[in-house]
């Protein structure tokens, strides 16, 4: 005799789409941890799209150089006047600069330390973005090949722009300081300020990024940089943005800054992926 | 039905998804190419299509994109199957049934993206992700739906032709 259930389709259509959906959210709850270590699948998805990728961005770097001249032309007068400026004050600001390094030199080697060694930089081409609004990241057109591992800092001339969040052998994925989950995963991105008081970044979806401290009263002031502390996975000194205002939770009392990030994450073209962070970088710098 | 074509038209649209959709973002929002086709496939071809075209759609975009693998599956599946299950309530030829759908869509499939955020524990600013990322996102879906429905629906009698046969009328 057939089981009733054999008989009922609606039943076996329910069982189906229950049995899915436990399926759908084990694989979501086993891949919701941060993962640096992306499955053959995604790396074999990703090699193949790779081609497709250089060769949008190619085409796409035409079209937008074209445009960016006609736009950069028309600006072009004021930002001569602006810019002449600008080298006047920064000559007076290089002659400043110089007596400071001395002075620092001297301060240096009066306590003697050593000289902050260079970072290891990888120059690399963003070639594409995340097709997701609901992440901030970008991809690169370094992999494993080139000794990009995960968790490596990158930078571009402004600032810190983020970290590798995943390898596959030809590209990374690199998760941009305005993601929600750059600051997760312990100190994932331990901050400072000048004054030397130390904290975290927090970054809440919608690109809000936030530092938290350790301490319950900071001296903070608007327009203050903000730089890596070196506590964590990121060397020190990176400047990660600035002091945009206060904030505090309204459920935990906590308080935090508003931090404008440094970087203009619009206009992401050349980074630079920091290899192989040294133990000085971690932390030795940090006040 | 003709699932080869439909299966090609789903990996176009993974591709334009995977390696254009960056380029088309205005104020950082990217279009849901993917989206936008399963509600489509589901208004015009049933839930079945829908479901397994959002399902498939779902996953790819989960393996090139960073974050738990899943969340797609669920969102594109869930509209694929809803609108499919409109698809004998509603006249396919009606001008408000592709941005409706395609609003709907959007708005649906980013709300239960945010749930698996919040399921996860990833800190969502409700106020600050309705007005930065959910709205605009629904809109341009919309406008992007009412483009690619219309395309589709031009080929629906190739795409799900009549099992009785066709009536060719001749001119003399």
């Amino acid at each position: 005799m057939p089981s009733p259930m054999r008989n009922n389709k609606h039943l076996r259509r329910l069982m189906a789409a229950l049995i899915a959906l436990i399926l759908i959210f084990a694989i979501m709850t086993a891949t919701s941890r941060d993962r640096a270590d992306v499955t053959i699948v995604e790396k074999a998805i990703a090699t193949v799209l790779y081609p497709f990728q250089l060769a949008t961005n190619y085409v796409a770097g035409h079209f937008r150089g074209v445009g960016t001249t006609v736009r950069e032309l028309t600006q072009l007068r004021a930002d001569n006047a602006s810019l002449r400026e600008r080298v006047q004050a920064a000559e007076q600001l290089e002659a400043r600069s110089q007596q400071l390094v001395q002075e620092n030199q001297t301060l240096r080697n009066e306590l003697n330390m050593k000289e902050r060694n260079e970072h290891t930089l990888l120059t690399s081409q963003v070639i594409s973005r995340t097709s997701d609004n609901w992440y901030r990241s970008v991809l690169i057109n370094h992999g494993s090949r080139d000794g990009v591992q995960p968790n490596m800092a990158v930078v571009n001339w402004q600032g810190l722009v983020g970290k590798i969040s995943s390898v596959t052998p030809y590209t990374s994925t690199v998760q941009l300081v305005i993601d929600a989950g750059f600051g997760q995963g312990g100190f994932g991105a331990g901050a400072k300020l000048p004054l030397g008081d130390l904290g975290i970044i927090d970054t809440v979806q919608g690109g809000h990024v936030r530092m938290k401290f350790f301490i319950s009263e900071p001296t903070v002031q608007v327009g203050q940089p903000i730089f890596t502390s070196g506590q964590g996975e990121m060397p020190a000194d990176l400047l990660i943005g600035y002091v945009a205002g206060m904030g505090s939770s309204e459920a935990s009392q906590e308080k935090f800054v508003n931090v404008r990030p440094a970087v203009d994450f619009n206009k992401l073209d050349v980074v630079h992926v920091v290899l192989q962070p040294t133990d000085k970088d971690r932390g030795a710098n940090a006040p | 039905m003709r699932y080869w074509t439909l299966s090609g038209i789903l990996l176009l649209a993974f591709l334009l998804q995977s390696v254009v959709s960056s380029y088309l973002a205005i104020g950082g929002i990217t279009p849901d190419f993917l989206l936008v086709v399963v509600v489509t496939y589901g208004l015009l071809f049933g839930w079945e299509v829908g479901l397994v075209g959002g399902v498939i759609g779902g996953l790819l975009i989960d393996l090139i994109t960073p974050g738990f693998i899943g969340r797609h599956v669920l969102s594109y599946g869930v509209v694929g199957l809803v609108s499919g299950m409109m698809e004998g309530r509603v006249f396919k030829d009606n001008l408000l049934l592709a941005p409706v759908g395609g609003l709907v869509g959007s708005v649906a499939s980013q709300m239960i993206i945010v749930f698996c955020f919040w399921l996860y524990g990833r800190e969502v600013d409700p106020i600050g992700s309705l007005r930065q990322t959910l709205l605009p996102a629904a809109l341009y879906d919309m406008a992007l739906t009412i483009l690619v429905y219309n395309r589709i629906y031009k080929y629906y009698l190739y795409l799900k032709p009549d099992p009785r046969g066709t009536i060719v009328i001749r001119r003399h």
